[in-house]
């Protein structure tokens, strides 16, 4: 019985130290700066990050330049962080790529003459649904009730007759 | 009658909805307009390819229509596009010049002297500096600027022989006139 135990013990001794030594011996890797595509959290990194989760690009398109791992997503990022150390403002920066890239950079695009459908559609469709919903039910309601076809009131009747022959 | 209208009056929508969309899948995604276009281009101040110790200034061709052509060494679709300059450089006599987009002059002056070299001169930006202000997203790409330096036409991709009979040649002979 002692001997069991025993063995027990180091069995589950020898399942634990391997995982205790590697947790002893390997502490969280932390993001090197060197790593390409790696950088540290920083609140320079976050509002860069901001600003490129907004813009679009333009080599995968679908993806914003935060998430591509394009070259030129990467250089976009590298300039909006540049910028930003330069004391410039979020829309200006927008602005810089909108100048050289067009309206297509901006995931949220601008209200202008051809973008207004865009906007209003979703606003315009549920007028007009809302509209027509209301115009089939005061429709609906006004409606008399129908007459009967003639094989309805034969039915009509011959239920009303059962039910008279058979007063339950 | 009055109902079978009504059942076509959504097959109708559903037709002419497909009819839009449909005609939105002919359209190449890729091809983002420029906002540069009718715009004065971005200046050019670089070092050589041929030569790093000469500037290439941009500024020195103000009064001439050039063609300018993005190109890189290790970009596939330029090598299907370089027939089509050796021959715009060969019959056109047209002012073409280069820039090289992030590429290293080794492999930049490699490949010309391979493949034989269309410009007249080609600009050096091994970071994409320049390329950024151009909007530069897709190399190749090609743009005709005027003699007051402004961006005329952009072609993003590869040139074709189509292309370059139908629109560069004759915007360039306009513009010249």
């Amino acid at each position: 019985m002692r001997v069991a135990s025993l063995c027990a013990w180091m069995l589950a001794l020898a399942l634990l130290l391997p995982a205790v030594g590697q947790s002893a011996s390997a502490p969280p890797a932390a993001p090197s700066a060197h790593a390409p595509g790696i950088v540290e959290e920083t609140p320079l990194e976050r509002r860069t990050l901001a600003i490129a989760y907004t813009l679009r690009c333009l080599v995968c398109q679908g993806e914003s330049i935060a998430d591509s791992q394009a070259a030129l997503a990467r250089d976009m990022r590298a300039e909006i962080r540049a910028k930003l150390l330069l004391g410039w403002s979020d829309a200006r920066i927008r602005q810089y790529f909108v100048a050289r890239y067009g309206n297509y950079v901006l995931y949220r695009p601008p209200l202008t003459g051809s973008t207004w459908f865009l906007w209003f559609a979703p606003l315009f469709a549920i007028v007009a649904g809302i509209i027509g919903i209301l115009l089939l039910v005061r429709r609906r309601g006004r409606q008399p009730p129908g007459a009967l076809s003639a094989s309805e009131s034969r039915r009509a009747s011959a239920l009303l007759a059962a039910h008279r022959e058979d007063p339950a | 009658m009055k109902a079978g209208i009504r059942y076509l009056v959504p097959i109708a929508a559903l037709l002419a909805i497909a009819a839009l969309l449909g005609s939105g899948l002919t359209h190449d995604p890729r091809l983002v307009p420029s906002p540069l276009v009718g715009k004065a281009a971005p200046p050019i101040v670089l070092p050589e390819v041929a030569d790093p110790a000469r500037t290439f200034d941009s500024a020195n061709l103000h009064g001439k229509v050039w063609v300018l052509n993005v190109w890189a060494s290790w970009c596939v679709s330029c090598r299907q596009e370089h027939p089509v300059l050796m021959v715009l450089r060969d019959q056109a006599n047209l002012p073409l010049y280069g820039l090289d987009y992030k590429d290293t002059r080794d492999a930049a002056l490699q490949w010309l002297a391979a493949a034989g070299n269309p410009y007249l001169s080609s600009a050096s930006d091994p970071k994409g500096t320049v390329g950024m202000n151009f909007g530069v997203y897709g190399v190749p790409e090609t743009y005709v600027i005027d003699k007051l330096g402004v961006i005329r036409y952009k072609q993003i991709g590869p040139l074709t022989p189509q292309v370059v009979d139908h629109t560069i040649l004759p915007l360039v002979a306009r513009l010249s006139q």
